[in-house]
């Protein structure tokens, strides 16, 4: 891919991008979130047209126009969200949309074989008439990936973050398949923000920043603080700064030998009143699982939690509630809001007990909830003539700012927010740093879950790294700078010259 | 500390303030200009004795539906309605006429009665996870068969005065007293949506049930709760209807989930979706659906046609519906 | 294999068991209830019930509802005699009936696949204006049909009628379609996920219209042998087939969420409910009781699956997570 530029009305996602990868090769694409990756992807996939610049595949210009124009040029890509259909077999997803048949009578055998052929061929020993949904999630990516062989004549494979979810066996196994694609003539692509991996298995890597290739780097050259330094480049200096820091209160939240499933083990750590924790992390490295089982909202979770002074693990989301705790979810119009009820109601939803009057029948006066939505709007930046209205009709900042306000007129104890910047526009991203220091500065705790690098660091008291699922890292973001944060995430540098999978412990 | 106060919105807010009225006001505009074509298209159906007659028709069908809008509003649906009407007003009518208890008890019985039968359905769906569709039409079967075995396949005729006063009497405006029991009762079930914890409830858990959960709302109880007061209604339309018809008898009640259902949809509730929607505007379904059978029956279309145009209007409402209406997905 | 099939089929095995002890217990209270006549019977009432649950199966599956067949059936069957009555052709008549099926199904079937609309209230206004024109059209009274029909319908060999082979039939029909063609297929695929049935260039709309299309057929073959076996065409008729279809449908196993299921669960719940309201009809229950111990069979049988699938899903649960646990300790021998 040469020059390939993208504009969207208001921005330029991509700026003169070269992707060069040798047929027989694996070409790592890293950058942060918003480099333009998925761009990148979505152009070799058919599914945007590039503004400008050119495709080669084998040499010849090619012209992707659609997803099967895509596929006809033997492109293929294994994106992170699967696309089977858990209620059919294997065998049955593998053929999906293009069964063999004759007069509408599909040939079973044929797409037996065609399944046991396909999975035969990636070196896989997955039974092709087990339904999918009893699969692990390693065994589906596995018929996702056999499921996009398929096409005829594969020659370039996109793995679109494929390990976020894997354990160390299935990520090994993975680069197996890779590495035999590899061999047989395929080009492939491995995307990916675990910069390990990348190291290990690919023999040359392209970096994005901001929509521009930053470096291209080939295996020997690269290391793993080199990759974080191309990645994050000169940082300007963070936009938030804390205006307080107050004296941590007591503990609004610990937990001890946390373990959910079983890929997260021994997880200790607390939360003090008065201080925004941030627990930081790869892709599926645990840390969205830890933050829900603090609010009832994992299963399997063993060990000792203590929530807001009631100890043991909250059962449900409705236990956390009660005990104190609230969150805001990474996905606020699936999880968070109320979409036909007014912003007002939306916030006043999870205090209903403070706006009713008349214990018994539990009437809500709205003078009440007037008056108080008002106050607890002012304090979040929502202006009160937009309260009445739909939330649907709110930006994505101001739809943040209603889940804030939302618990905090339920005074909780403990805040646990996923992504809390998450399609918010960066005026108001600063206004939700300010609220969420506000709110530790009235007496809560926050936790927050966050890939956001700058944001961890300007926003956070203390900042806990989760590695494969443990707590591998503690460090001050008064003190630690990007690259260092990145580093601890990806690992930490000890030990890469030693192997740089490291296969999990097993307790 | 700076405000933000920067235009909050994405779409103008005048286009959606016209959006939000029109959905306000189109039923009602409707049901308006239904009313002015059948006055102008036929003499006697704008007299004031036939208009109250119609309110009369729809007092059963019209109760029995705030219970069935309360159901489609937190998601579910109830199939037992028309079964539970019978039953509360055979347990009520068993009482008073055949054991000879005062008319408080055996209303209180009819009500507690059906109520109990929402109970069922609440527990059915809410805890043990059957789907309202399938638990209430267990319910169904078993509320009617228990009516019927009560009623050891004959009739009562209820002929305590109480009864026939419901229709006899005549308050405000010469309507019957179980007409404006019917507006009393969506009076109250209108102010109780909008005043009570209860009823806010039940829009957040309709309109997105994991939010809901998350937001740490009480959904099992509240969706319980939900069915057995839908059951209650159920009880006091089959008190209501004891006034109307004097009798109770097994055919009473046949087809009437689906007529409720009819008057909750073209008020705008929507059988796959919760959390949207007004009872008040199942009052208006009902009395549209009443207008337009009366005005058949004055233009003399016999009865079974009037069925086939009702079901055609309802198809022509979920139409009007999807394509007029935004909703959220 | 074998654990995993004990384990899928849980909730029919169960109602096999179900049935086996109804058949028993009808027995026992009635020692001359399960004769050659009484089998013969439940089959012969039961087909057009047995034919229209096999249709409701393809539609379940595929996540809609319809609530249209009982009418349906009866304004088809009118349909049928007013023609007939009118100009004196059996053949026209069921020419008439057959299109008014399948031009609702189609109908129905835009309607939800292009306009979005809900199934359920699609169907539901289809089962309110079609009886409605059934009776509107006949003043209530049924038309004489008396025809050739009803010989070959009512023809008996050997006690059993032309209902049983052809409901043997359609059941291998319908087999063969949902488990062998693609149109079956992708019903599945339909019910399992429509999102990504759509993503993996499935014509969506066209497979959902044809289901409804299929129901409509379904419908009209019900309806034809009902012409036939009582000789005339009755408006009232089939007044909650399409709830007992449902019924049906659920109780062999197929889930209301659609995306798995197949006809032999149908067939099984079909043979359940068929035995279950002989035996109640042939032990002198009123209409109450039987009503009563119906609906109650029903929330017992369907709690009892739900628990059986939730026990289920648990294992599922947890044998995956062993064979993470196992796989992660084998990588490091």
């Amino acid at each position: 891919m040469r020059g390939i530029t993208k504009r969207f009305p208001g921005t330029l996602a991509l700026d003169g991008v070269d992707l060069e990868v040798a047929a027989g090769a694996i070409h790592g694409l890293i950058g942060e979130n918003g480099a333009g990756k998925s761009t990148l992807l979505k152009i070799l996939a058919g599914d945007y047209r590039a503004s400008e610049g050119s495709i080669e595949i084998a040499g010849e210009p090619v012209e992707i126009t659609s997803p099967r124009a895509a596929r006809e040029h033997g492109v293929g890509i294994v994106y992170q969200e699967l696309s089977l259909l858990p209620n059919l077999t294997v065998a049955e997803n593998i053929s999906l949309g293009i069964e063999p048949s004759r007069g509408g009578r599909i040939e079973g055998q044929q797409v037996r074989a065609r399944a046991c052929d396909a999975l035969e061929g990636i070196g896989v020993s997955v039974g092709p008439d087990r339904k999918v949904s009893e699969l692990s999630l390693a065994e589906r990516q596995l018929v996702e990936i056999a499921r996009v062989l398929t096409i005829r004549q594969p020659r370039v494979i996109v793995f679109d973050e494929p390990t976020a979810a894997l354990n160390h066996h299935d990520v090994v196994r993975l680069f197996e398949i890779m590495a035999r694609l590899r061999d047989s003539g395929v080009a492939v692509i491995f995307v990916s923000h675990r910069y390990r991996e990348v190291l290990e298995i690919c023999d040359a890597s392209t970096v994005l920043r901001n929509g521009q290739r930053v470096a291209r780097v080939e295996r020997g050259e690269a290391s793993l603080e080199r990759l974080v330094e191309l990645t994050l480049g000169q940082r300007s200096a963070t936009a938030f700064a804390r205006t307080w820091r107050g004296e941590p209160g007591e503990t609004v939240v610990s937990a001890h030998g946390l373990a959910i499933g079983s890929r997260i083990r021994d997880v200790q750590f607390h939360v003090r009143r008065g201080e925004i924790v941030a627990l930081c992390g790869l892709l599926g490295m645990g840390q969205t699982e830890i933050a829900r089982a603090l609010i009832g909202d994992a299963r399997d979770v063993n060990g000792s939690v203590a929530v807001a002074g009631r100890s043991g693990i909250p059962s449900s989301p409705r236990r956390a509630v009660v005990a104190g705790a609230g969150l805001i979810p990474e996905d606020r119009q699936l999880e968070g809001l109320f979409p036909d009820m007014s912003v007002r109601a939306n916030i006043s939803i999870a205090a209903l007990g403070r706006i009713a009057v008349s214990p018994f029948l539990r009437l809500i006066s709205w003078r009440r909830e007037r008056r108080l939505v008002r106050e607890v709007g002012t304090r979040t930046g929502i202006a009160p003539r937009v309260l009445p209205r739909s939330v649907r009709t709110l930006s994505g900042g101001n739809q943040q700012k209603s889940l804030l306000a939302r618990w905090l007129l339920r005074r909780c104890d403990l805040l646990v927010c996923l992504e809390p910047t998450r399609g918010v526009d960066v005026g108001a991203k600063l206004e939700i740093y300010r609220r969420l220091e506000d709110l530790a500065q009235s007496g809560a705790g926050v936790l927050i879950v966050s890939t956001d690098l700058s944001e961890v660091l300007g926003l956070s008291d203390r900042v806990l790294v989760v590695y494969r699922g443990r707590i591998s890292a503690e460090l001050d973001p008064r003190t630690s700078s990007e690259q260092e944060l990145l580093l601890a995430m990806q690992g930490g540098i000890e030990g890469e010259r030693h192997g740089l999978l490291e296969p999990e412990a097993v307790a | 500390m700076a405000l933000d106060l920067t235009p909050a919105t994405v779409a103008p807010p005048l286009r959606e303030r016209a959006r939000d009225a029109a959905e306000a006001f189109g039923t009602l505009a409707v049901a308006g200009l239904l009313l002015l074509s059948f006055g102008l298209t036929s003499g006697p159906f704008l007299d004031g004795t036939n208009l109250r007659n119609i309110l009369v028709q729809i007092t059963v069908v019209g109760v029995a539906a705030i219970g069935e809008t309360l159901v489609l509003l937190i998601g579910g649906l109830d199939l037992s309605v028309g079964a539970n009407v019978l039953f509360g007003s055979v347990i009520a009518g068993d009482l008073v006429q055949r054991q000879g208890a005062p008319v408080w008890v055996g209303i209180l019985g009819g009500v507690a009665a059906s109520a109990g039968i929402g109970l069922l359905n609440g527990i059915l769906t809410a805890v043990i996870g059957i789907e309202p569709i399938l638990a209430t039409l267990g319910t169904f079967l078993v509320a009617g068969g228990l009516a019927k075995i009560v009623l050891h396949s004959s009739w009562i005729v209820v002929e305590a005065p109480f009864f026939a006063d419901l229709v006899r009497t005549h308050v405000v405006w010469d309507l019957p007293l179980m007409v404006i029991v019917m507006f009393a009762l969506y009076a109250i079930a209108a102010v109780a949506m909008r005043v009570t914890t209860f009823g806010r409830s039940i829009y957040a858990i309709g309109g997105n049930p994991r939010a809901a959960r998350l937001a740490g709302l009480a959904a099992t109880r509240i969706k319980i709760l939900t069915f057995t007061i839908a059951g209650a209604f159920a009880g006091i339309a089959g008190c209501l209807q004891i006034g109307q018809l004097g009798i109770v008898s097994s055919g009473n009640a046949v087809g009437l989930e689906f007529q409720a259902i009819t008057a909750a949809l073209i008020g705008g509730l929507s059988v796959s979706a919760g959390g949207v929607g007004r009872v008040e505007r199942t009052l208006l379904g009902a009395w549209i659906v009443g207008m337009i059978t009366n005005y058949q029956t004055i233009r003399g279309i016999p009865p079974n046609y009037q069925q086939a145009l009702l079901g055609g209007i309802l198809l022509l409402a979920i139409l009007a519906d999807r394509l007029f209406r935004t909703r959220t997905t | 294999m074998r654990t995993a099939l004990d384990r899928r089929y849980r909730d029919a095995w169960f109602l096999a068991a179900m049935t086996v002890v109804a058949v028993v217990a009808f027995r026992i209270v009635e020692p001359s209830w399960l004769n050659r006549h009484t089998l013969q019977a439940i089959i012969t009432q039961n087909g057009p019930l047995a034919i229209v649950a096999m249709a409701m199966t393809f539609s379940i599956v595929s996540r809609h509802i319809d609530l249209s067949p009982g009418a349906m059936l009866a304004l088809a069957g009118v349909v049928t005699g007013l023609v007939y009555r009118d100009t004196g052709s059996l053949a026209l008549g069921l020419l008439a009936s057959l299109a008014l099926c399948l031009v609702s199904g189609l109908a129905s079937g835009l309607l939800v696949s292009f306009l979005g609309l809900n199934a359920i209230m699609v169907t539901l206004a289809t089962y309110i204006w079609a009886r409605g024109l059934a009776l509107g059209f006949t003043n209530g009274d049924p038309i004489v049909v008396d025809t050739r029909l009803t010989s070959i319908t009512n023809h008996s060999v050997g006690g059993f009628t032309i209902v049983a082979p052809l409901v043997v039939v359609l059941f291998a029909l319908a087999w063969l379609v949902l488990s062998q063609t693609r149109f079956g297929r992708y019903t599945y695929a339909l019910g399992g996920d429509p999102v990504g049935a759509r993503r993996a260039g499935i014509r969506v709309g066209a497979y959902t219209t044809g289901i409804f299309v299929v129901m409509g057929f379904a419908t009209w073959l019900a309806s034809t042998i009902v012409v036939g076996q009582l000789a005339s065409a009755q408006p009232y008729a089939a007044p909650s087939l399409e709830l007992d279809a449902i019924i049906a449908v659920i109780i062999g196993g197929t889930r209301l969420a659609g995306g798995e299921g197949s006809v032999a669960r149908t067939l099984l719940g079909v043979a359940f409910i068929s035995i279950l309201n002989s035996g109640l009809l042939n032990l002198g229950l009123t209409d109450a009781y039987y009503q009563v111990y119906k609906g109650a069979a029903l929330l017992g049988v369907l709690s009892v699956q739900l628990l059986l699938r939730r026990l289920a899903a648990e294992e599922v649960r947890r044998r995956q997570e062993a064979e993470q646990l196992l796989a992660e300790a084998h990588g490091y021998a």
